[in-house]
């Protein structure tokens, strides 16, 4: 073997084993990135509301479309006019429609005027407005709807966000994990919601930039806001991972005179999964059951209809 | 034929996310009363939460008068074996309701029967 | 001494590619599926869609006449466009042609879920049980189907049943039937592009299968916004409307 050949032996044999080194280390390198990904979800200790694509979340009483009063008592949501309890369709062959309790010092006067209006055209034969039943979104009264047969609610859990959907109408609103609010977020419907988890049992929820209009309530007893509406949800999940108590504290001085809190709870379900469900299905049929005859039918809010498409 | 129960869970009547109100009872439905309406099927609905059937009527007095009729859920309907197509548009069927108290053109079909142009009886 | 440096050459390019792949936004964890999920948003919106290899839909004599039927009647006003005019779901393939952004989103365990932005879509990918049984797909149909898929390599395979009828292939009527069966076949396809490749199986109305190609860029500048039947949407002026 010449002396020429074995040096240019030495470095072919050289340029191979660099070539196959940054191939190793690319390899390497990239198996690390999904390595640490997972390992630090995985350390994070975050509560798991979805282990599986089965587990749904709904309310565990007949009446799961009002909120509940604070633990510990303080100023509290908006329930029903003594005189005239709400009772639920499920509970009785006499279901009543709600009447708003105005003795409730949370409300600013302009609000206390607006929902005294809507409770006497509703006690004079109106069919009072429900967001979820006129296929809108139901903005921060998200977490108050009737228990029907589930699935209902669902956690979708991503490291940067989380997605939760509601079966009826398939509405979803995303929260951003552990980033900031926009300095100026236009106004939509369900806000801008950010958040983070605490205590590895907690998700908690940050809203800002909610459209104020004249059918984006807080509630089902039609209670309104303002453009400074300001909703803080922690959804913490039970050790044994199957309740979740929500504690909501909603903000705003433009329509209540006082921060107050209100409660939900939540029962998991495991008939999921998300099904398709679409609330304006029957829209436009002419078989609305409510322009049967019924007084003040014309005066039922109209669904949301384009009749312009933007393409 | 009847069909197999539905093994799909949660297509139930979700009447909580409908065009339905806490109010929508079958009390606006006289239940005292039952009769049967003859005609032509105009469109027969397959959606959620109440499939429909709407008839065209013959009247005596002019054109045919269009009736509403309510029924059970998809899901309700497919456990007594029916399908999207199992009534179609142009069929001449009969049809008993619970119409509505106030008059207006419409009733339930639920619990009740139609009979299809073949003779056959379906129970609603 | 060519020789050498032919081969320093070779060293070279092949350490290049390998830093490049490397730096590629194509994270695969430990051998796992590929990592399809994120937000995109096509650049183009074409109303009439378009088959594979151009020219015109392969329609029975049956077809043909459903579809002249769907444009007379969306001309007179006797066919309602209902995903545009109450925000109903447009059905497959014609929600793939969406000018808005969508997300795919590979959680929780078990499916893949596609929220779009338009009409607030929900689809769900089942990737670990069978499509439902033929009685079901007839009595519960969905407008946009019901899903199930896999991975193949690089690809998720999606294949879709159960359609409700009263949907349009696209923004023209094109017709389906309730037995319209989809095939999708998802993948990245660059560093930012997705592509959506879709087999169109209806033989009542097709004479024989065709395809269409739809082409997504991820973004990680946006977030799917809310969208309300008639309200105000987001700016769609960068992407251009082919005919």
């Amino acid at each position: 073997m010449s002396k020429s050949y074995r040096s240019n032996l030495r470095v072919r044999v050289l340029c191979a084993g660099i070539a196959m080194g940054v191939t190793a280390l690319g390899f390497a390198l990239r198996a690390s990135m999904g390595d640490a990904a997972q390992a630090s979800t995985a350390s994070a200790r975050i509560p798991n509301f979805a282990p599986d694509d089965h587990t749904s979340w709904y309310p565990d009483r007949l009446d799961g479309d009002n909120w509940l009063p604070a633990v510990g008592g303080g100023p509290g949501p908006i329930l029903s006019r003594p005189d005239h309890p709400y009772v639920p369709n499920d509970a009785s062959d006499e279901p009543t429609y709600r009447i708003a309790d105005l003795s409730n010092p949370i409300l600013q006067p302009w609000v206390r005027e607006q929902m005294k209006r809507d409770n006497d055209e509703v006690l004079a034969g109106k069919i009072p407005f429900m967001a979820r039943e006129r296929c809108y979104p139901p903005g921060m009264a998200w977490n108050v709807f009737r228990r029907v047969t589930p699935p209902m609610v669902f956690f979708v859990q991503q490291p940067t966000f989380v997605l939760l959907m509601y079966r009826g109408d398939n509405q979803f609103r995303h929260v951003y994990l552990n980033v900031p609010h926009s300095a100026h977020p236009k106004p939509s419907w369900s806000g801008e919601s950010v958040g983070h988890y605490e205590n590895g049992d907690t998700l908690v929820v940050d809203t800002i930039g909610i459209l104020v209009h004249r059918y984006n309530f807080v509630d089902n007893y039609r209670t309104p806001h303002t453009d400074q509406l300001h909703v803080v949800e922690r959804y913490r999940l039970s050790p044994d991972g199957k309740t979740i108590d929500v504690d909501v504290h909603f903000e705003d001085p433009g329509a209540f005179t006082t921060p107050w809190n209100a409660r939900q709870h939540y029962a998991r379900s495991d008939k999921g999964p998300i099904e398709e469900a679409i609330c304006a299905e029957s829209a436009g049929r002419g078989t609305d059951i409510f322009n049967w005859g019924l007084t003040h039918a014309a005066e039922l809010a109209p669904m949301p209809q384009d009749d312009t498409p933007d393409f | 034929m009847r069909i197999k129960t539905l093994a799909l869970t949660g297509l139930l009547a979700a009447s909580a996310v409908m065009p339905a109100s806490a109010h929508h009872s079958f009390a606006m439905f006289d239940r005292s009363k039952t009769m049967t309406l003859k005609g032509t099927v105009k469109e027969f609905q397959w959606i959620n939460p109440h499939c429909w059937i709407v008839i065209l009527v013959p009247s005596a007095q002019g054109p045919p008068k269009q009736w509403a009729i309510e029924l059970e859920s998809p899901s309700g309907l497919a456990r007594k074996g029916f399908v999207p197509k199992s009534l179609t548009a142009g069929m001449e069927i009969s049809v008993d309701i619970h119409p509505l108290k106030d008059g207006s053109p419409g009733g339930s079909g639920t619990d009740l029967s139609l009979r299809l142009p073949d003779g056959t009886v379906k129970p609603l | 001494m060519k020789d050498l440096r032919v081969w320093a050459g070779i060293t070279v390019v092949i350490a290049a590619v390998t830093a490049f792949w490397w730096m590629s936004e194509r994270p695969i964890a430990n051998g796992a599926a590929p990592d399809i999920s994120g937000t995109y948003w096509a650049t183009e919106y074409q109303p009439r869609i378009q088959p594979v290899g151009g020219g015109e839909l392969p329609f029975t004599e049956k077809g043909r006449a459903a579809y002249a039927k769907n444009i007379a009647g969306l001309k007179d006003g006797s066919v309602e466009d209902r995903a545009r005019k109450y925000c109903t779901p447009d059905g497959l393939p014609r929600a793939l042609a969406t000018p808005y952004p969508f997300e795919i989103i590979t959680a929780p365990p078990g499916q893949i879920l596609i929220v779009y932005e338009m009409n607030h879509m929900i689809r769900r990918i089942a990737m670990d049980a069978p499509l439902p049984s033929a009685e079901e797909l007839v009595t519960a149909p969905f407008y946009n189907g019901h899903s199930v898929g896999r991975f193949e390599g690089d690809t998720l395979v999606v294949h879709t049943r159960g359609f409700k009828d009263e949907t349009f292939l696209d923004a023209t009527g094109a017709p389906h039937t309730d037995m319209l069966e989809t095939t999708e076949r998802i993948r990245r396809v660059g560093a930012t592009e997705l592509e959506d490749i879709t087999t169109v199986h209806d033989p009542e109305y097709y004479a024989a299968d065709w395809q269409a190609r739809f082409v997504y860029t991820q973004r990680t500048d946006v977030r799917i916004e809310d969208y309300i039947c008639g309200f105000e949407h987001r700016d769609i002026s960068s992407v251009t409307r082919r005919r």
